[in-house]
């Protein structure tokens, strides 16, 4: 009669989510190379692109995907993130990506329903 | 016949979404953040080895403010990035996938001579 979701139809998988990302990424910046002209539309590509293909897979979520590029130039980067949520449920994918001049990291969090 | 037992007459108080008062504003949170960062990153210097525990202690203190300031049924992520000042190029970017009416999100900046700080904080409602 009622119809549930099976267990891994309803659950943020990491290897899913980390390929859609590598592969948002590649087709975005792959062999591009740093151009302050350009960042912007790379990392709204990047991040669009991202979250389509996480909508396509049709679970019950909400996401959030945020990316950073950052010129290499010997600086140093950190990130961190703290989530209040229900770990059964939700979970969350970071992708570091680099090339000769910059560095990409994707963050991918699925807050579910 | 068809009475409804001892809570008869009882209305439903399971809220499919929240009041106006109970919003994830992001003027408030905007607020919060700011505060802190001020704070704790008045006078830091950029220094590798402290970095990572400083992000790490940075996104749980804000996350347990934005606890306290009691925004009921709401999943929240808090994304701390901090990095060196050395003239490089940086761009950050976010999409969400949610519900606009209830969902929201903040940020906000800081620089200083040696290092910069970029918070967002995301607030989901959990129906």
């Amino acid at each position: 009669m009622d119809e549930f979701q099976t267990a891994e139809e309803a659950s943020f998988l990491v290897d899913e989510v980390s390929s859609i990302i590598k592969e948002a990424i590649e087709s975005a910046i792959g062999g591009n190379a740093y151009q302050h002209s350009k960042v912007n539309q790379w990392t709204t590509s990047v991040v669009e692109q991202t979250l389509s293909q996480l909508t396509k897979l049709g679970k019950p979520f909400k996401y959030i995907v945020t990316c950073v590029i950052m010129q290499k130039n010997g600086a140093g980067l950190h990130t961190a993130s703290s989530c209040f949520w229900d770990n059964s449920s939700d979970g969350t994918c970071t992708v570091r990506w680099e090339n000769k001049t910059m560095y990409c990291i994707v963050s991918a969090f699925g807050l579910a329903i | 016949m068809g009475e409804l037992g001892p809570d008869e007459g009882a209305e439903n108080t399971y809220s499919l979404r929240p009041g106006l008062q109970h919003r994830f504003k992001s003027s408030t949170v905007k607020e919060c953040i700011h505060a802190i960062l001020k704070e704790k990153l008045a006078n830091v210097q950029y220094i590798p080895e402290e970095m990572p525990e400083l992000t790490k202690s940075l996104s749980e203190i804000i996350k347990d403010r934005l606890k306290e300031e009691g925004f009921d049924r709401y999943k929240m992520v808090v994304q701390v990035v901090i990095g060196e000042q050395r003239g490089e190029g940086v761009n950050m970017a976010a999409r969400c996938f949610w519900d606009a009416d209830t969902d929201s999100c903040a940020h906000d900046v800081f620089m200083n001579d040696s290092l910069f700080c970029v918070v967002a904080a995301f607030g989901c409602f959990y129906y």
